[in-house]
């Protein structure tokens, strides 16, 4: 009986909706969740995938999206999305500005992600591990960064569009001791989006 | 006394360029990834076209005409985007990119949009909030969601 009447009303409120909420999955098919407060009104939460809402002078409602209805209402909006952005990590010789024999192989993914974008900006932020000085390690950290950079303007990558910057031992990977060589601490981070 | 008056001066000084450096230089919070057809900005009461690679910066309203859509990434990775006929107004918008603690306020208007949150959302949840004539809306967990308004 209380399931026919929501029922009843989910499909009266539809009919004059003036607002609708839904959840997108992601690619692995996961969803975030959602709380709506409509104003005067009860709150709703979505937390599955495709789980749509409807607001309207009635109140609001709770539904799973038919097919295609998601696509008929948002598709040229979800068309319109940009490309995620995506974060490479690249590790660097003890000491030096000189990217490890792996990481200078990884550095072609990089620039395929960048060519896949029509205005990429790309953000890339030097690091170190804790041996030396905090003010030695500024400079390091801010010298990996330019480096990286120098590489992919070398790469033909718009000078504008690429911000750089170091951030020495502030930020370890790994939490290490001062002055402890950590190889997985000698990053840069590349993030293109 | 003295003290107090030493501690206020020593936390201007350490406030004061971090005001300059966000005010002046840099007050883009998001870039056009994305644009088809006929897109505006209102900025300041002037319409600039929305095109490819356009810069925006908060209190910007960004508009849609019939057949056309944009898409946008912000600073913290906050993706949005508009259907046709839509209109959205950057209400706010404050990101630390060292703490990923921020705050985004967004006006749906009218049409299509859909949203994915970026790391001030995963930094914490309430950090943004999408208003629409009828609600508030608020990502309690990381991900995607898609907002219509129809009739306005």
């Amino acid at each position: 009986m209380k399931k026919t009447s929501l029922f009843l009303s989910i499909l009266f409120i539809a009919g004059c909706a003036q607002e609708r909420y839904v959840l997108i999955p992601d690619e692995s098919g996961q969803s975030g969740s959602l709380s709506i407060k409509p104003h005067g009104k009860a709150p709703v939460t979505l937390d599955r995938p495709h789980q749509l809402s409807t607001s309207g002078a009635w109140g609001i409602g709770k539904r799973s999206a038919e097919p295609g209805e998601v696509k008929a209402i948002w598709g040229n909006s979800i068309d319109a999305h940009p490309i995620p952005p995506k974060k490479f990590t690249l590790y660097f010789l003890e000491g030096t500005s000189e990217l490890t024999p792996e990481s200078k192989k990884e550095l072609e993914g990089v620039f395929d992600e960048i060519r896949k974008r029509k205005v990429p900006d790309i953000v890339v932020i030097g690091h170190t591990d804790t041996v030396g000085s905090q003010d030695a390690n500024d400079r390091l950290a801010e010298t990996r960064a330019k480096a990286m950079q120098a590489e992919l303007e070398r790469l033909g990558i718009d000078p504008e569009s690429i911000k750089a910057s170091g951030r020495g031992e502030r930020e370890l990977k790994v939490q290490t001791a001062d002055d402890v060589a950590e190889p997985l601490n000698r990053r840069v981070e590349i993030q293109v989006r | 006394m003295h003290n107090t008056f030493l501690r206020l001066l020593l936390c201007t000084a350490a406030v004061m360029p971090v005001g300059f450096a966000s005010g002046a230089a840099d007050d883009w919070v998001a870039q056009i990834k994305v644009s088809h057809g006929i897109v505006t900005i209102q900025r300041d009461h002037k319409s600039l076209p929305g095109e490819l690679g356009k810069r925006l910066k908060e209190n910007d309203i960004i508009v849609t005409g019939s057949n056309s859509s944009v898409g946008m990434t912000f600073d913290d990775n906050s993706m949005l985007s508009l259907g046709p006929n839509s209109e959205v107004f950057l209400k706010r918008y404050s990101y630390d990119p060292t703490t990923y603690m921020g705050a985004f306020d967004a006006l749906v208007t009218r049409g299509t949009v859909s949203v994915t949150t970026g790391n001030m959302v995963t930094q914490s949840a309430e950090a943004m909030r999408v208003m629409t004539p009828e609600a508030e809306l608020q990502a309690g967990k990381p991900g995607s969601f898609a907002i219509s308004v129809e009739g306005r």
